[in-house]
């Protein structure tokens, strides 16, 4: 039985016979009126009839039609040629010579030669399985009557090697000899892609669990079997210590019922949050703020809780920061009012005392009030500085470019408008320009200028510089004086709020104006130091983020 | 010449006695009323409750506020004057020991014409209150309204 494997369907079939049977007749019918005509005038004498003609004919047709084209004959054929033209797999027929007689489209379409191409090609020069070459494989079928389910390689028109899945049988004739070798072959490229496409697909989710910022894991049958390097690491175990735990060890006592409770709950199917804080127990027993979600998930099988965990740690600790900051902003709103309120009474009322009684009192009484005055003075000075401390601490920077030469300048000469007398020079290096807040700035400028101003108040000249440097490769910006000086002894001292260096017999102040000025370079990411000696004056260096 | 009425609003009695010591410094004779709290300071300026059928086409020529007082704070009692005809264009001083920026924000937002933070130094304080005067009371033109009421 010979099959043709190329795709012809019913429907050609039909066509074919229709043709056949409507064509037939009419050739015949021409042929014989031709002869009735042609015949006679070409004096021919020997005459058919135009039946026995047109009957003969037809019947050619009929023959044509039954075995050529299968009509009215049952369709087996038919059928199997469409099964193996639209089927998916490969199938090549293989002759006893080792040479292809057919291939079906899929062949075709798979190895991208035309049938024609194929057909007499020694199949050992397309086929190989592993060392086997395609003879070889032959040989083998023939003797084993048929091989299944090996992989091989197909060798395509344009040099590529397809991976297939193949099997062969021997096919026999009706005496049971063989004739040749059938080989059906399943295309592995489209596996073999999406085998990859899975693996990295697999990859590429393994790749964000195992660098994903919160910690992963899964639970079930009431301990871990799952959990990525972070989960570990929040709790401070190894990947392999956690495997054998189970989360309610790792829940804070306290909050353990209610985890477990809620865990029944959500179970039963009752509406309870997946998402919630929690304080979670590290291995070395502190504990780990910690926002954890649930959602029950299947794995291998069998219900499983998908767990994540973020630490919330550091949000508590902001969330408690400004808390505290809103306190102080509060209390240094009652200082700022209500304690200069009382303040003021005292120095005002001693005032009055002063001048309206100033006459009756004794020399004595005279000074302590006037001591009364000058201390309450001073108490007033130092809230002031206290809260302009606090705001330091608490004002949003809004960094913009501050010509430091220019503001230097201005401080200089209201300075010197607070003593005109004094022979000061201010040396100001130009054009230094900086990123920073420009009030908070002024700040730091106004105080170790006045320092400067202050602590060269005792000498008859003085020569106070604000220039810039370098130093290791830093901008460092310096604040220098030929006045009173320090001992380096104290040096770490002269930021420490409250920390005077000088007795106020000496030079007045409050002690916080360092201090403040540390706040602000340390909040503009910036360091801050000094370097003096007694008498030879003392220099004051800072740094600002670049 | 008209007399001129200063409504001081207080409620610290050392501050009441301080400030009107300030106050009375100079030469220039100003009646002062003293007020202790907001809902006082609304009383006497539209004429109700301990200040009924007080005549109210005399009105303060300057009002000296502080901001924290009890019942009504200082910043409401700006906002009632400054939302009523007849009290809107006298010049309010707020007078405090406040310095926090949000105070004077919103002081100023609330049509305060000046702010004035008291000082613990009592001369200082006295220097405050005398140029205040001197401006408020002698200086400034007020706008014609308030005069014919």
């Amino acid at each position: 039985m010979a099959y043709n494997f190329e795709q012809k369907t019913k429907k050609f079939y039909e066509k074919k016979q229709a043709r056949l049977l409507y064509l037939t007749p009419i050739i015949a019918l021409i042929l014989g009126s031709m002869t009735d005509v042609i015949f006679p005038v070409l004096k021919i004498n020997f005459v058919p009839p135009v039946a026995c003609l047109i009957i003969l004919i037809w019947a050619w047709g009929l023959v044509c039609a039954i075995t050529r084209y299968g009509l009215m004959t049952l369709t087996p054929s038919v059928a199997a040629e469409n099964i193996l033209a639209t089927m998916t797999d490969s199938l090549i027929l293989v002759g006893m010579d080792g040479r292809i007689t057919k291939v079906n489209r899929a062949t075709l379409n798979i190895l991208g030669y035309t049938a024609k191409e194929l057909v007499n090609k020694e199949v050992s020069s397309i086929v190989t399985a592993k060392a086997t070459d395609g003879n070889a494989l032959l040989r083998q079928v023939l003797e084993q009557g048929r091989i299944g389910s090996r992989s091989a390689t197909y060798l395509a028109k344009n040099g590529e090697k397809v991976p297939v899945l193949f099997s062969a049988s021997a096919v026999k004739d009706r005496a049971e000899e063989p004739v040749g070798v059938v080989i059906t072959g399943y295309d592995m490229r489209e596996y073999k892609k999406m085998m990859l496409n899975l693996r990295r697909s697999e990859e590429k989710y393994r790749t964000l669990v195992d660098h994903a910022l919160v910690g992963i894991a899964i639970h079930q049958d009431s301990r871990f079997i799952f959990a990525n390097e972070r989960f570990a690491d929040m709790l401070g175990y190894t990947l392999a210590e956690i495997a054998g735990l189970t989360i309610v060890e790792r829940v804070h006592p306290d909050e353990r019922d209610l985890i477990m409770t809620r865990a029944r709950r959500r179970q039963a199917g009752e509406n309870e949050p997946d998402t919630y804080e929690v304080r979670l127990l590290k291995k070395d027993g502190s504990v780990l703020y910690a926002l954890v979600s649930n959602a029950v998930v299947d794995y291998n099988g069998k219900p499983a809780t998908l767990i994540t965990v973020a630490d919330t740690t550091d949000t508590k600790t902001r969330i408690e920061l400004e808390q505290v900051n809103k306190e102080l902003e509060a209390f240094s709103y009652s200082v700022s009012h209500d304690l200069r309120a009382p303040l003021r009474s005292i120095a005002g009322f001693s005032r009055i005392l002063l001048e309206d009684y100033g006459d009756s009192l004794d020399n004595k009484a005279r000074d302590y009030l006037r001591r009364v005055c000058a201390a309450t003075q001073h108490m007033g000075e130092l809230i002031d500085d206290l809260l302009k401390l606090s705001r330091v601490t608490r004002v949003e920077i809004r960094y913009e470019w501050v010509d430091l030469s220019v503001m230097a300048h201005s401080i200089a000469a209201a300075l010197k408008e607070t003593a005109p007398g004094r022979a000061v020079e201010f040396i100001i290096a130009r054009e230094v320009s900086v990123a920073g807040d420009r009030s908070l700035l002024r700040v730091v400028l106004e105080n170790l200028l006045g320092n400067a101003w202050k602590f060269t108040s005792k000498h008859p000249r003085a020569r106070i510089e604000f220039g810039i440097t370098e130093q290791d490769g830093r901008t460092v910006y310096f604040v220098r004086d030929d006045g009173a000086g320090f001992d380096m002894a104290y040096a770490n001292k002269l930021f420490t709020p409250f920390q005077r260096l000088h007795g106020s017999n000496e030079f007045d102040g409050t002690g916080i104006g360092l201090a403040t000025v540390q706040r602000i370079i340390y909040r503009h990411g910036g360091s801050v130091w000094a370097e003096g000696e007694v008498e030879r004056g003392a220099t004051f260096y800072f740094t600002l983020k670049s | 010449m008209d007399k001129k009425i200063i409504l001081l609003v207080e409620d610290n009695p050392d501050d009441v006695e301080l400030t009107v010591r300030a106050l009375k410094k100079g030469n220039i004779l100003n009646e002062i009323v003293v007020v202790r709290d907001g809902v006082e300071a609304l009383d006497y300026l539209f004429g109700t409750g301990a200040y009924a059928g007080r005549d109210l086409s005399i009105m303060p020529t300057v009002v000296m506020l502080d901001l924290k007082l009890p019942k009504i704070d200082g910043l409401e009692v700006l906002r009632y004057m400054r939302a009523d005809e007849r009290t809107k264009f006298i010049p309010v001083v707020i007078l405090t020991s406040s310095r926090e920026e949000q105070d004077l924000l919103n002081g100023y937002r609330l049509g305060a014409n000046s702010y004035i933070r008291k000082p613990v130094d009592f001369a200082q304080f006295i220097e405050a209150v005398h140029q205040l005067k001197l401006y408020w009371l002698i200086l400034n033109e007020l706008p014609p309204r308030q005069r014919t009421p």
